[in-house]
């Protein structure tokens, strides 16, 4: 054998004690600089998730809850529309009803007083011939009487003869 | 075949206490192998962070992730703390056998070496034993099924880390002897063959090229890694299931 080698099997007890403190020394550094540090940054990869996932999970029922809000609200506006449609026709067919009853009141009124007017002119016209026709007669008869007749003390007498015609 | 020696590691110096504390290979390759490790971890767990992570913290964080699901299936979720432990059993074991890949002596053909893992493991299974059982059922575990089967009981027990020791050590050391003894009979039938070439040309092994990559591929690849996965297992079931009462 080389001096310079150990026997090919040998045991020593310091050797073996080296051995052990080595593998502890191995495990340690393994814990402290790989399975730490891959841990905590797994840790906290984890709860990034669970952060983004609950963030998620929040964002969907907060929709959820707006949109539940806006069909209210929509369904809201549409029967609001109805009934503004509604009291706007039940407005109008009630000015339209009042318009037409005002043009006929208005129209009827007009017929009246064209009527009156007719009826006025018609007697003025009358009167007008009344007085004409006495006046006339006064004439013929002074003309048959050959004097003149008092206008004041015959006429009354020629009026009433006119009545009587 | 002329001044073939098989030895162990080579002594660089001794200690000069308790009797000279010689200092080999063994002890400079294991540290050589620590340092390295500490340094791939630096490597891998550089500014890592929690997205768009890069591919040095993919490798850290796959490793992490399968000693963690080895020790959970073989050991029980209650173990997890040890998975570093695992974690240095498989890296050491398995880097102490490649280191032979670059030409310096493994470690782990050192008895010393396995011997020294073994017997902490075996601390850790008696520790979980009289823990699970307390001490007065680990010592009746002995006498179990009946009085008689003590000493085969206490031989069983014994027999766990110096079985785990020998399959270690002998299946590296037998790699080493068999890579040595292949390279020098190789050595010899090439200076028979092709010994009568003229000058230098003669004196190559050119029969060495070829045959111990093969040898090595399985020796110092597919066999280190293949042991320290089997003492890595071994580990992990022996102290697991000294934790379950029996």
């Amino acid at each position: 054998m080389n001096e310079g080698y150990l026997e090919l099997i040998s045991l020593n007890v310091w050797h073996i004690v080296a051995t052990i403190a080595n593998l502890l020394l191995l495990t340690l550094i393994l814990k402290k600089f790989l399975f730490k540090p891959v841990q905590n940054v797994v840790a906290k990869r984890q709860g990034q998730v669970d952060e983004l996932y609950r963030a998620a999970e929040d964002s969907k029922s907060q929709a959820e809850q707006d949109k539940a809000l806006y069909s209210e609200k929509l369904a809201g506006a549409v029967e609001e529309a109805e009934a503004i449609v509604r009291s706007a026709a039940q407005r109008a067919d009630r000015q339209s009803d009042e318009i037409i009853a005002d043009a006929n009141r208005k129209a009827a009124e007009t017929m009246k007083r064209a009527e009156e007017d007719i009826e006025q002119a018609k007697k003025k016209a009358m009167d007008d011939l009344k007085n004409e026709i006495s006046d006339i007669s006064v004439k013929i008869a002074e003309n048959v009487v050959g004097r003149e007749l008092s206008g004041e003390d015959h006429r009354e007498l020629i009026d009433s003869f006119i009545e009587n015609l | 075949m002329e001044n073939l020696n098989i030895t162990g590691a080579k002594i660089y110096f001794n200690i000069p206490i308790f009797g000279g504390i010689p200092v080999t290979e063994t002890q400079v390759n294991s540290l050589l192998v620590i340092l390295g490790v500490f340094l791939l971890c630096l490597f891998l767990t550089r500014g890592m962070k929690t997205r768009a992570i890069s591919k040095r913290q993919v490798a850290a964080e796959w490793i992490v992730e399968q000693v963690t699901k080895l020790v959970r299936e073989n050991m029980g979720e209650g173990f997890l703390p040890y998975s570093p432990f695992i974690c240095a059993v498989l890296a050491l074991s398995a880097l102490s056998s490649l280191i032979s890949l670059i030409g310096l002596y493994p470690p782990t053909a050192d008895l010393n070496t396995i011997a020294g893992w073994s017997i902490l493991v075996f601390g850790l299974i008696t520790f979980y034993k009289i823990k699970t059982n307390g001490f007065f059922g680990y010592l009746k575990g002995y006498t179990e099924p009946i009085k008689i089967f003590t000493p085969f009981n206490i031989l069983s027990e014994l027999g766990t880390p110096i079985s785990m020791t020998f399959r270690h050590f002998g299946n590296i050391v037998s790699g080493v002897v068999i890579s040595t003894l292949v390279y020098a009979g190789l050595a010899s039938v090439s200076t028979l063959l092709l010994g009568w070439l003229p000058g230098l040309l003669g004196k190559i092994p050119f029969l060495q090229v070829g045959l111990p990559a093969v040898l090595s591929i399985y020796f110092d690849v597919f066999s280190s890694c293949m042991q320290a996965f089997i003492f890595a297992m071994l580990t992990m079931l022996y102290i697991g299931n000294a934790a379950k009462s029996e």
